[in-house]
């Protein structure tokens, strides 16, 4: 072997020099790590060759192959496009020097920021695997990753969201449209981070590291404003609902569907009229005396619906009826018809069901 | 067959061991991956494949002065390493069989 490693030779160093310059993007201990030794190693390797007239370029092929073989072989992301941001301030045309040089130098200064950022995002990363216990750890937290690149978009996504449309409070789950929209959009991109995609520029990783960071200290916000309640609220708050009272009578909740009243004997009393304070008759029903058949929501329907029966309005002598006047006559509904007017009744002849009294009689009242 | 295809799937493995065989400089790598058979290796993916591993865990490196000329990076191989050697390894064998088979079958099938 020839006297090699004495001093790199200026082809060596030059070729060196012009490799290290395409890595010039990374963290300086990266290069270093990456092309430390090389004037040696390449050194070593044209003596092996054992044609000196080798010069590097043929030995090795082109610096910027090599760079990229390097970054490639590391496991690190291809070099940045030569032209992004080396394009000097003032190079095209601007209406305004003054303010497009200021607005160039302040989007540099983001720019660099973001990239310092994401550097020494780079540099912890790099020292956080060299950690044994993280080597051992890391395999699942890989497995992990994509768990965390949906949540971050999620989570974001519902920043975003509740930033747009005004909301007051942020929620997880995407009520409305929009909302659905933007954080499908987010978590999409989110992924694509992850996967180390769309990414087209480097200072971009300085963004996802904030945006990172933004999700994680959201995300307990986040995942508190997503009660049930509050995110019914919400939804109720754009979808209105009903909120008028409804006629009716309620007891522990429930609608009551008839009265029985009994007199001061304890005796029960049938077609007891009953009217409120001011005169009007006390009714029942969801759509007040009125009551049609409707079935749907219409508590007049006995026996919740399980035996078909039907609760009718009384009928007085006149021969007209009134639903203010309890027990209601409780009919079988297949003795009952649909009226011109879509209204159930009873067919002529019917005879209501026996009033079912919940007691035979109650405990005896005299008056003060 | 494009070998250096190839070869970068299962380069990891390969400095893996000739460094687990003994600590090793860049190029040193290089050459013993060379003289082994594996003379279309590319020294840029060794290296940077070193810088790899090492980033990882899986190697580490001290520098050894030298009389003749510069310092050598050396790199060695750690616990860790020897762990996912000893799992790439049992992972190429099986492979390799079933590669092995495919190919048998598909021959004599054809």
């Amino acid at each position: 072997m020839t006297t090699t490693t004495r001093s790199p030779s200026a082809a060596v160093r030059s070729y060196t020099e012009s490799v290290r310059a395409h890595l010039s993007d990374l963290p300086p201990e990266v290069i270093d790590e990456l092309a430390g030794g090389l004037e040696v190693d390449l050194e070593d390797a044209l003596a092996d060759r054992n044609r000196t007239a080798d010069t590097p370029l043929e030995a090795f092929g082109s610096p910027v192959a090599y760079a990229a073989e390097l970054r490639d072989a590391a496991g690190l992301p291809p070099a940045p496009s030569a032209t992004a941001g080396s394009q000097p301030a003032g190079s095209h045309p601007a209406n305004s020097p003054g303010i497009a040089q200021q607005r160039a130098s302040f989007l540099a200064g983001i720019r660099s920021t973001a990239t310092a950022l994401a550097d020494g995002f780079r540099q912890l990363l790099g020292s956080l695997r060299t950690s044994r216990f993280v080597a051992r750890v890391s395999p699942l937290v890989g497995d992990l990753c994509p768990v965390w690149w949906v949540a971050r978009g999620w989570f974001l996504g519902a920043l975003i969201a509740s930033w747009l449309g005004g909301s007051p409070g942020t929620s997880l789950i995407p009520w409305r449209p929009g909302d659905l929209t933007v954080m499908l959009v987010t978590i999409v991109i989110s992924v694509q981070w992850g996967r180390g995609r769309w990414k087209p520029w480097r200072w971009i990783t300085g963004v996802i590291v904030v945006a990172s960071v933004i999700a994680l200290v959201a995300a307990p916000t986040v995942i508190n404003g997503t009660t049930w309640a509050n995110a019914w609220g919400m939804r109720t708050a754009h979808e209105p609902v009903e909120t008028v009272p409804r006629d009716g009578l309620f007891v522990d909740g429930t609608q009551v569907s008839n009265l029985f009243v009994y007199d001061g004997e304890g005796q029960p009393v049938p077609n007891a009229q009953i009217f409120d304070a001011r005169g009007v008759p006390v009714t029942l029903s969801v759509e007040g005396s009125e009551a049609s058949g409707t079935w749907g929501d219409n508590p007049m329907v006995g026996g919740q619906g399980d035996d078909g029966n039907v609760l009718q309005p009384s009928v007085s002598v006149e021969g007209t009826a009134a639903w203010n006047v309890f027990p209601l006559p409780t009919f079988r509904f297949d003795v009952l018809k649909e009226s011109p007017d879509g209204e159930l009744v009873p067919t002529t002849g019917a005879l209501p069901l026996p009033t079912a009294w919940p007691f035979p009689n109650v405990p005896r009242f005299e008056s003060r | 067959m494009d070998t250096t295809q190839l070869l970068k799937g299962v380069l990891d493995a390969a400095v893996l061991a000739v460094v687990n065989h003994e600590d090793g400089y860049g190029y040193d790598v290089v050459r013993r991956l060379r003289q082994a058979g594996l003379e279309n290796v590319a020294d840029a993916s060794v290296y940077g494949t070193l810088r790899r591993l090492f980033a990882a865990g899986a190697l580490t490196n001290y520098v050894v002065p030298s009389d003749e000329g510069p310092h050598r990076k050396y790199y060695g191989i750690t616990d860790h390493g020897k762990e996912i050697l000893a799992t790439q390894r049992e992972e190429w064998h099986q492979f390799a069989a079933t590669l092995t088979h495919v190919l048998t079958h598909e021959g004599a099938s054809s």
